[in-house]
């Protein structure tokens, strides 16, 4: 009796190992990207990003940021979580410098990764950079810790219309940092007439030429703007619809893929790609001739994301000076010139390249901006529209 | 240990195992398993149970394994089993003649240097393998590139995300688990036995399947554990080498924990895809016994 029990248990304990082998390798895959290595160092060379500090000279040790006085007092580590590509080295290293606290970057590729680290509460970020419906999740789940105004005098410097907004009226729990647009990134030889909207990545012609990304809300997002729907729909109808046009154009798409669209699209394995403005600005800054991003003419996504304080934070005096510190403008406009996504920094855009203030892919004007939406937690609909997205993927 | 009885001794040898299957898998499939029984909130957190009694005699505890049962689900579920079947099946095959010249056919001293080779590849992560494909087989990549100054295709072709692409991934991660174990077993094979059977008249063939087959018999079954298993719950080759177009039960998995959040949900697909792994392997403990040798 006991020795088939006994092998089992040995079986069992192997496969387990093998499990445990392979999911490792599995956690990091949804994160993990060629190129992603190079960032989550501070001390990585990244070329694009290796502007000289402006700041960063001897003489301009920022008097004005008050909340750095205390400086005297930091210490140790400053964990940062943060999406890939979203912070220049260089402005590490300065914070470094002046600070001696030094920064550590661990990436995710996805809100919902951030939510499941910060959820099982084993790991200790001091910052976080969620995307503002994910804001409103983190909040609700207790998971950020409240910030004290009185200690973040830079927070003056951000553009109103990125305070207060509904996921945190009384912004209390975040400081705006970078916002962008979802949009596509096209090429133009492939497709000498361009692209206008959404369209484009329904139409049959350009089948086998699309990448959408591989992200349940933003393909909905697509499909509700095409049909001129807002995409925080919750209306069952409004869903299905959608769902029923993804699942039509899924034959087009080519693959689904959110953390390497903009190398897909340079590698000529896509000529149509859904994808985040600033990397795909990045692309096209590159080979202006090549490549271009389109925010599509029927609206999309724009999303802001801030800087939050887990609950758990183990140094939140580095935390707040590192707040304070992205916030100086020199500092915020040193990041978007490294980065090229928008800054919601009022007092940034003197410093910023004139290159990207005149960019409407980064900079949309006003009147495309008034079609976008940002996104919102769409409570019990997730689970229909969850269940949609798979049976699209289960063809 | 000269001073512990004799009886505890096999205890603390197992100690260290106990504490480790007990902390890392029979700890969180517990928690898996009551999380299983849970509804998501709205905001996509646990949802609290005020009435305990209502909650279980109306069996809305049960709800997650009710939705599970749904064709749509069940269609995935088929998919992954046959993609897990195929994936060992083809590995079988492609392991059986690799293992088959490494143990009996190769010179000798080459033997060890053929048997690195092998192996090598494999002390690279299993991602960076996956990477590798995907640069091999896109419009781009190697594959068309060299079909092209052959002169063999005029245009490249799709290579990349479809299922060839998918199994092309699985069979070559899942290669070795296949091949060692069946090389184990060859080389253990008592080559009088061969001699024997040739003596007594038997072809090379009817050697083989007669003779050679049912002796690595048990190789070949601990290969298709070692690689069957793995290889039902992956979902990282067919996000990257599928262009995540098709879903498996690890994608689905995953999805509820991620997008979805709907981590009860996504537990009772986990628990019931533990389930379906835990019933192979006792099949395969009754094989074992039924040997009446050991296959591991």
């Amino acid at each position: 009796m006991k020795r088939p029990l006994a092998r089992l248990f040995t079986l069992a304990s192997l496969c387990f190992a093998a499990m445990l082998l392979a999911g490792c390798d599995n956690s990091t895959s949804p994160t993990a990207r060629p190129g992603a290595g190079s960032s989550a160092t501070p001390s990585a060379t990244q070329p694009s990003a290796d502007q000289p500090i402006t700041a960063g000279q001897p003489g301009s040790t920022q008097p004005a940021s008050g909340a750095n006085g205390s400086a005297k007092k930091l210490s140790g580590v400053l964990n940062l979580y943060i999406w890939s590509e979203y912070i220049p080295p260089a402005v590490l290293e300065e914070f470094t410098k002046r600070t001696g606290v030094k920064v550590n970057v661990d990436n995710y590729d996805s809100n919902e990764t951030l939510l499941q680290k910060l959820q099982s509460g084993v790991v200790d970020y001091d910052l976080c950079v969620p995307t503002d419906y994910m804001i409103k999740i983190l909040i609700e789940q207790k998971l950020l810790r409240p910030l004290d105004a009185a200690r973040l005098p830079n927070l003056k410097n951000v553009d109103p219309r990125f305070l207060k907004r509904g996921f945190d009226p009384e912004q209390r729990f975040c400081v705006p940092y970078l916002w962008g647009t979802t949009g596509v990134g096209y090429n133009k030889q492939s497709l000498p007439g361009g692209v206008e909207g959404w369209g484009a990545m329904f139409d049959p012609a350009n089948k086998g030429k699309i990448l959408m990304l591989d992200d349940m809300r933003e393909c909905f997002a697509a499909a509700l703007k095409s049909m001129g729907k807002s995409l925080n729909s919750t209306n069952a109808d409004d869903i299905k619809a959608a769902a029923e046009l993804l699942k039509k154009q899924k034959a087009l798409v080519k693959t689904y893929n959110s953390s390497d669209y903009d190398n897909i699209l340079a590698s000529g394995d896509v000529s149509l790609a859904q994808g985040y403005n600033g990397q795909i600005a990045k692309l096209a800054a590159k080979e202006p001739a090549k490549f271009a991003y389109v925010i599509p003419k029927e609206g999309t996504t724009w999303s802001m994301d801030a800087m939050c304080i887990p609950v758990k934070a183990q140094n939140p005096d580095a935390a707040v000076a590192f707040l304070n510190f992205i916030l100086e403008p020199e500092i915020a406009a040193q990041i978007v010139n490294g980065v090229n996504y928008a800054s919601t920094n009022a007092a940034a855009k003197a410093f910023i390249k004139k290159e990207i203030l005149e960019n409407p892919a980064i900079y949309p004007p006003a009147d495309l901006l008034k079609k976008c939406e940002a996104m919102e937690d769409l409570g019990e609909a997730t689970s229909l529209m969850d269940r949609y997205w798979t049976e699209i993927k289960a063809e | 240990m000269a001073d512990l009885a004799p009886r505890s001794r096999p205890f603390l040898l197992l100690l260290p195992t106990w504490l480790t299957l007990g902390l890392f898998f029979v700890l969180p499939l517990g928690i898996v398993l009551i999380l299983s029984f849970a509804q998501r909130s709205p905001t996509g957190s646990i949802s609290p149970v005020t009435d305990w009694w209502a909650y279980i005699s109306s069996g809305k505890f049960l709800s997650n394994y009710a939705q599970s049962l749904d064709g749509l689900y069940l269609r995935i579920f088929w998919r992954s089993l046959w993609m897990a079947v195929l994936t060992t099946v083809l590995c079988a095959v492609i392991a059986y003649p690799a293992a088959y010249y490494l143990a009996i056919a190769a010179p000798t001293r080459w033997k060890g240097l053929l048997l690195a080779l092998a192996v090598i590849p494999f002390w690279t992560s299993f991602l960076v393998r996956t990477y590798a494909w995907m640069l091999i087989l896109r419009t781009q990549g190697l594959a068309n590139d060299l079909l092209i100054a052959a002169h063999l295709i005029k245009e490249p072709l799709d290579l990349l995300y479809n299922q060839t692409s998918v199994m092309i991934g699985l069979v070559y991660g899942e290669l070795p688990f296949m091949l060692l174990p069946v090389y184990a077993s060859l080389e253990k094979l008592d080559r009088s036995l061969l001699e024997a059977a040739s003596d007594l008249g038997a072809g090379k063939w009817s050697r083989f399947w007669r003779v050679t087959l049912p002796l690595t018999a048990p190789g070949l079954a601990a290969g298709t554990v070692l690689v069957f298993v793995p290889s039902l719950g992956q979902f990282v080759v067919s996000d990257l080498l599928g262009g995540s177009r098709s879903m498996l039960i690890g994608n689905m998995i995953q999805n509820q924990f991620t997008t979805a959040r709907n981590q009860p949900f996504g537990s009772a697909l986990a628990l019931e895809l533990t389930l379906l792994v835990l019933l192979l392997l006792i099949a395969y403990a009754a094989y074992a016994r039924k040997r009446g040798e050991e296959l591991l």
